[in-house]
């Protein structure tokens, strides 16, 4: 029984240790921000469950209470990063979108005003649309300057 | 500027990696740490006198419980401190808004997440205060995790529905009273004909002999620390993301 | 058995180096946010490999799951910010696309 809890732990822990590297490539990879985000959230949130059900299997193998107790609060480590994981990465990609992240095309453009543009609340449209006729054109080009722009206006 | 930034961190981590080979060995009988007698003390009598396995919480909550005490009255200044400096009274009042424009929280999503690992987050604060004498833990960190999670509602729900729960009234008088708690169990013990914060005098109203009377005692000093830190974290925040007028979240 | 805990948690910080390249160099914050985010998640599992080399897991395995939670807290508030932060952005053209 020990041997089998063994070998089933070090089989979901490389696994677990492969999805990973799966993320870390891609995170390193990847062109653009929306596909990292892809890398990141699939690649982190499974291997982070394998690792620990892989170490739950692991302290089972010498049976007794406390490590029964250990492992049920290993289990709840995942469940809580199988929740949380996937729910960061989608705020996470929401708030780039909002704040006007391009992505990436081979033609170079297509960029995201062309995708129907970010979410903009229509109660907050009119205050922008003013802004915008106020300042003309804003700068397209760096998310910086943006950035700086928009927190001018905000504030 | 930047260089020259990366230059000061390579160079000042180096020297901290370099000072590491100087430190003692893991569980070495001869370190520094080990020369006075204070630390054998600690090490061979804590867990015959308090009953309580874990030295750290003993040290922090009996043997020094005078420093964590005042450790707490610094927490509670704190606190007040960005009260005075960051609440701004001036600004629209927060019950003349409508609810539904004041703070719309993090979506769908984050309030679903949310209300399904709050009560966890909860349950597993609560557990690392009362758990403090055999694991890790206890009251500053119990109430950072309490603190954290109203801040969770808070940044998920909307503010204005997180101080429905909290709100700033009930904050100041959580921190009032958990400091009430620390310093009236130190008053108790001389009523009981003791010294300040000596447990043992407070054997007869509690149950077992007087060094279980410590152990609980510690226990409770250890809510009352817990209290004062969950409100001063869930004030602190409320303040410093709203600058000041707790009327529009984050 | 040790060995292999030891490899693996070894494995996981190599795998990191990668992410905090891209926090280094990530382009925007939100960049930052993600590696910052996914590091921290890593962190909580190698407390627990930690804690099963150091014949001690019962007690690691209380900070991981503190880790693990207020890492999310971060990551909410971080995206929280960012989408406060709205650019007026594109000379009215996503808002002709939506109307209103």
């Amino acid at each position: 029984m020990d041997d089998i809890l063994n070998i089933l732990s070090v089989i979901l822990i490389f696994s677990g240790l492969i999805f990973f590297m799966g993320a870390s490539v891609g995170l390193i990879r990847f062109p653009d921000f929306y596909t990292r985000m892809h890398a990141a959230g699939k690649g982190d949130t499974l291997s982070t469950i394998l690792i620990t059900a892989g170490m739950a299997a692991q302290v089972l193998s010498h049976f007794d209470v406390v490590s029964l107790f250990v492992a049920i609060k290993i289990v709840a480590i995942a469940v809580l990063i199988m929740l949380t994981s996937p729910t960061s990465t989608h705020l996470l990609m929401k708030a780039g979108y909002d704040d006007g992240i391009e992505p990436f095309t081979n033609s170079g453009k297509g960029g995201i005003i062309e995708l129907g543009g970010p979410f903009i609340k229509s109660d907050q449209l009119d205050d922008i649309d003013s802004k915008v006729k106020k300042k003309g054109p804003s700068k397209k080009k760096s998310s910086s300057k943006k950035k700086s722009v928009t927190e001018k206006n905000s504030s | 500027m930047k260089i020259f930034g990366l230059i000061a961190v390579l160079v000042v981590g180096a020297l901290l990696l370099s000072a590491t080979s100087d430190f003692p060995d893991w569980r070495d009988k001869d370190s520094p740490a080990n020369e006075s007698p204070v630390s054998s003390f600690y090490i061979e009598k804590t867990e015959k006198l308090t009953k309580v396995p874990n030295m750290v919480t003993a040290v922090l909550a009996d043997y020094r419980s005078y420093d964590t005490m005042f450790e707490t009255v610094v927490i509670f200044i704190a606190g007040i401190g960005i009260i005075a400096v960051l609440r701004n009274f001036d600004g629209p009042n927060s019950s003349s808004i409508k609810r539904e424009n004041n703070d719309e929280g993090g979506g769908l999503l984050a309030r679903f997440t949310c209300s399904l690992i709050l009560p966890f987050i909860q349950i597993f604060a609560l557990y690392v205060v009362a758990h403090g004498h055999h694991s890790p833990g206890g009251g500053f960190q119990g109430g950072v995790m309490l603190g954290a999670s109203y801040i969770l509602a808070a940044l998920a729900f909307g503010l204005s529905k997180a101080k429905d729960i909290f709100s700033e009234r009930r904050t100041m008088i959580f921190a009032a009273v958990g400091i009430f708690i620390y310093v009236g169990w130190g008053v108790l013990c001389l009523l009981f004909g003791k010294e300040f914060l000596n447990y043992e005098a407070l054997d007869p109203i509690l149950p077992g002999d007087a060094k279980m009377a410590r152990s609980h005692s510690m226990l409770i000093v250890e809510i009352g620390v817990a209290f004062t830190v969950t409100a001063i974290m869930f004030s602190m925040y409320s303040n410093l993301s709203t600058r000041g007028r707790l009327s529009k979240g984050l | 058995m040790e060995i292999v805990l030891m490899v693996a948690g070894i494995c996981l910080f190599l795998m990191m180096i990668p992410i905090m390249l891209r926090i280094i160099i990530g382009p925007t914050a939100i960049d930052r946010i993600v590696a910052v985010n996914i590091i921290g998640t890593k962190t909580a599992v190698l407390l627990i490999i930690i804690g099963a080399l150091f014949d001690n897991v019962s007690m690691f395995v209380d900070f991981a799951i503190a880790y693990a939670a207020l890492n999310f807290l971060g990551s909410l508030a971080a995206s929280r910010y960012f989408n406060r932060t709205r650019p007026a952005y594109g000379k009215g053209s996503s808002m002709e696309a939506k109307g209103s």
